[in-house]
């Protein structure tokens, strides 16, 4: 469903992604882990073209979305959901509000459409109660919930998480991660970087391990837990599941 | 809350200890004979205040009689007599004058004066009329600023290189240069150099609306920079939430953006207004008599600049001191709405 | 190093302060006047020149005094100037009236002046005074000119600028019908620009003007008068005039 070949990004000097090449299936939840500063979180940027790849190309259902002439980016956008680490939630508008803006401007949905469309998805991730409260009101979990729902609003054919539960208290992380996790249970294809490893090893179809901008070592969650191959990777994790 | 009503009390109580006016001079007693002169006096309409105001001349009766003179005036007095001296209208200083001569004859100048806070009271409609004129271009001016500054402000973050320069070249100019010579550019360099675009004499633009227009385009250079702060403080993350969403440039700016902003705007828009209208006096050069130059003007009349310039100091006090309580307000439930 | 800089600049702001403080220098005669007023007073190559400003200097002369220091005011902050001691006369081409009278003493009277009126050189409406009603009228505020016209013509809409030349300005540029002011200096601009003309050479009123100087302040206004007595009679007087007034 999404194939990326070659990727590269520049900021300036500095060489972010040197070259990554990967294809995601269609209903597959990959999760991208690796070192601070190993460009998971770029990667994942430009798979919405929220990052301008350097050189390279991305293909999301066969057409290439890297092709500046034919393709309109918000287009693209519209078609790709992202949960951010600091949830981005717009403080002046209600939860309702947050859901419903984009359906409405975008997709051109009637108000009272995209309002049902917001309550169905409040359900789903428990917080049809806060729909007429502001982002300020509610708890870091709270809010990544209703993030999530609002970028599902778009109906997505993909659902990309920039390290979802990074920012939040441990106790919520959980609730965040019951959500994702009945999403994927769905068939939703989701990138995912994260630090939780335990969601990668339950949820992740496959794990891609990512060191100085390139794809270090990829498969299965088990393969890459219990025997990795590539020395950068075994370092990694014997750090973090030190901790 | 309390310094609000300590202003209050503090310009109420300058009012009343506005310094007492000195008199005119009594020629000295050579100690013979004693003249007095009875001088009664009634208020004269205007003789030349325009917009409002009786006039602080005094029309002088002695012994009852008129004499057709106005105060200030100077008498010749005749010796041997008894003159009573007697200003009897309310708020002069004067109210029993006894002067007294040696035998000859003898210039006196009699000047009656209004006492501190009558001729504050009578300067007040006139400077009045200069404050609503002040503050009629302020409004006006801020307001006109804040629609160019918001659209300046945004090309100035828009992703246009071409706006970017536009945008950056007119808040250069305008801030880099003192708001005195916009005016004299546009007033008085304006029109010699349209007559010769046009072909023809000089094309004359009424000085009120040279005053609008470069109070407008100086405070929208002003605004456009509280603006493109107020935009760039928003946090980049709302920005591409909106993006991700599919939202376009426009839509995210003005559905997510603009509207936080907005609220960011509102304290700095209060001090832009304060400032402006402490500036606007500027257009005096103009010939526009607001404020201060209603002060100036009073001042070159009457020569009494210290309770002219009280007085207009204590009417700058009594727009902006509202004013600033008015923002806070509205800051307050600005931040209760968010 | 910055506390010696910070040393340093009080030192040099105490030094300014002492400076500025110093005793008033007994032959230096301090003048208040206002520039913006050709001939009587202007600024030319950075130095203000003029009929009043050779007078005085002619009258610190014969004072004996070595030096003349002109201070240049605004027109609306030349009384009070005078009055919080700024500077010890002026000299600006100022009328003598009883409004200011009551304020300052003048000198006897050195020079004789009246109003006349400006236009632009194709108006054929403005033949005299009464056809200034209903039009507006440039002037500098608190001049004579200001005063006389918001007296006596109620119809006229004044417009007050705070200087002379701003009001030619508004005149060439259309914004206002004529500009009033006194015979000297509207001469002097009909001739310096000739798109401008006066409407009459015989002036609408009788005015004269004198050297102000603070009441009390007697023995300088004495000295003056005396000076200018013996210029009058001299002939260093009528030189002055002559170098400013050829036509006369």
């Amino acid at each position: 469903m999404i194939k990326v070949v070659d990727l590269h990004k520049k900021f300036h000097r500095l060489h972010v992604l040197k070259g990554v090449s990967t294809e995601i299936a269609q209903g597959e939840v990959v999760c991208v882990i690796g070192p601070s500063g190993s460009g998971k979180s770029t990667f994942l940027r430009c798979l919405n073209l929220l990052e301008e790849p350097s050189a390279g190309q991305i293909f999301i259902e066969g057409v290439e979305v890297t092709d500046h002439k034919t393709i309109d980016v918000n287009e693209v956008r519209a078609e790709v959901g992202m949960v951010f680490q600091k949830f981005n939630l717009f403080p002046h508008k209600t939860v309702l509000e947050n859901i419903k803006m984009a359906p409405m401007l975008v997709r051109g949905l009637s108000a009272e459409e995209a309002e049902e469309r917001a309550y169905q998805l409040l359900e789903r991730v428990g917080l049809r109660s806060k729909a007429d409260a502001y982002p300020d009101q509610l708890s870091g979990g709270q809010q990544q919930r209703v993030a999530i729902a609002r970028a599902l609003a778009m109906r997505p054919k993909a659902m990309l998480f920039d390290e979802p539960t990074s920012a939040l208290d441990p106790e919520m992380i959980q609730e965040v991660l019951d959500v994702m996790k009945g999403l994927a249970r769905d068939g939703m294809t989701m990138v995912v970087v994260t630090h939780e490893m335990g969601f990668a090893r339950e949820v992740g179809d496959r794990v891609l391990f990512m060191d100085d901008g390139l794809i270090v070592e990829e498969g299965p969650p088990e393969q890459i837990f219990t025997n990795p191959q590539n020395e950068r990777t075994k370092a990694f994790l014997g750090k973090i599941l030190k901790l | 809350m309390k310094r609000w009503i300590l202003w209050g009390l503090i310009i109420g109580c300058l009012f009343l200890v506005v310094p007492a006016g000195a008199d005119g001079q009594t020629p000295d007693a050579g100690g013979q004979e004693k003249a007095v002169v009875t001088v009664t006096t009634k208020l004269v309409p205007d003789v030349g205040l325009e917009r409002g105001g009786k006039s602080p001349a005094v029309e002088i009766f002695i012994d009852g009689k008129p004499t057709g003179f106005t105060a200030p005036h100077t008498f010749v007095l005749n010796p041997g007599q008894r003159y009573e001296l007697r200003g009897k209208a309310r708020g002069y200083t004067d109210d029993f004058r006894e002067i007294s001569f040696a035998p000859g004859e003898h210039n006196f100048q009699l000047s009656l004066r209004l006492n501190s806070f009558s001729f504050i009271l009578y300067v007040f409609p006139a400077l009045l009329w200069g404050a609503l004129l002040t503050l009629g271009l302020t409004v006006v001016a801020v307001f006109n600023g804040i629609i160019i500054g918001t659209l300046v402000g945004i090309g100035r973050v828009i992703k246009s290189k071409v706006v970017n320069l536009i945008a950056g070249f007119y808040t250069d100019f305008i801030r880099g240069t003192p708001l005195l010579v916009q005016i004299f550019m546009f007033h008085f360099g304006l029109p010699p150099l349209l007559g010769l675009l046009t072909g023809t004499d000089a094309v004359y633009v009424p000085a009120i609306i040279s005053a609008i227009v470069t109070l407008s385009i100086n405070s929208g250079a002003y605004v456009a920079e509280i603006v493109r702060a107020g935009i760039q403080s928003i946090d980049r993350g709302q920005m591409e939430a909106a993006r991700s969403l599919g939202l376009t440039y426009r839509q995210a700016l003005r559905h997510v953006i603009l509207p936080q902003a907005f609220k960011r705007v509102i304290p700095p828009l209060g001090n832009e207004f304060i400032a402006m209208l402490k500036d606007s006096s500027l257009v005096s050069v103009i010939a526009m008599e607001e404020l201060v130059r209603t002060g100036q003007l009073l001042q070159g009349r009457f020569y009494r600049s210290t309770e002219i310039w009280l007085a207009v100091a204590i009417i700058f006090l009594c727009m902006t001191l509202p004013f600033t309580r008015l923002v806070a307000m509205l800051e307050r439930r600005m931040k209760t709405g968010d | 190093m910055k506390r010696i800089l910070v040393g340093g600049l009080i030192l040099v702001l105490l030094v300014a302060l002492a400076a500025g403080c110093g005793k008033k220098d007994a032959g230096v005669l301090r003048v208040g006047t206002e520039p913006g007023y050709a001939p009587m007073e202007f600024q030319e190559n950075g130095k203000i020149v003029g009929f009043d400003i050779d007078l005085i200097e002619a009258i610190a002369k014969e004072m004996g005094r070595e030096k003349v220091e002109f201070i240049a005011v605004d027109w609306d902050g030349i009384i009070p100037g005078l009055l919080n001691g700024n500077f010890d006369c002026i000299i600006s081409a100022m009328t003598i009236t009883d409004e200011r009278k009551a304020q300052i003493n003048f000198s006897d009277p050195y020079f004789q002046a009246g109003l006349l009126i400006l236009v632009r050189k194709d108006n054929t409406t403005i033949k005299d005074v009464e056809d200034l009603d209903g039009r507006a009228v440039g002037v500098q505020g608190n001049t004579t000119a200001d005063l006389w016209l918001t007296d006596n013509m109620k119809g006229v809409r004044v417009v007050r600028f705070k200087g002379n030349p701003e009001a030619v300005q508004e005149l060439k540029n259309g914004g206002v019908d004529a500009v009033v002011a006194d015979n000297a200096i509207i001469m002097w601009e009909s001739v310096k620009d000739p798109t401008l003309k006066v409407v009459s050479y015989t002036p609408f009123t009788v005015e004269q003007y004198g050297i102000g100087v603070k009441k009390g302040n007697d023995q300088l206004l004495d000295e003056i008068n005396a000076a200018l007595t013996k210029l009058r009679e001299n002939g260093k007087y009528d030189e002055i005039f002559k170098k400013w007034f050829k036509t006369e």
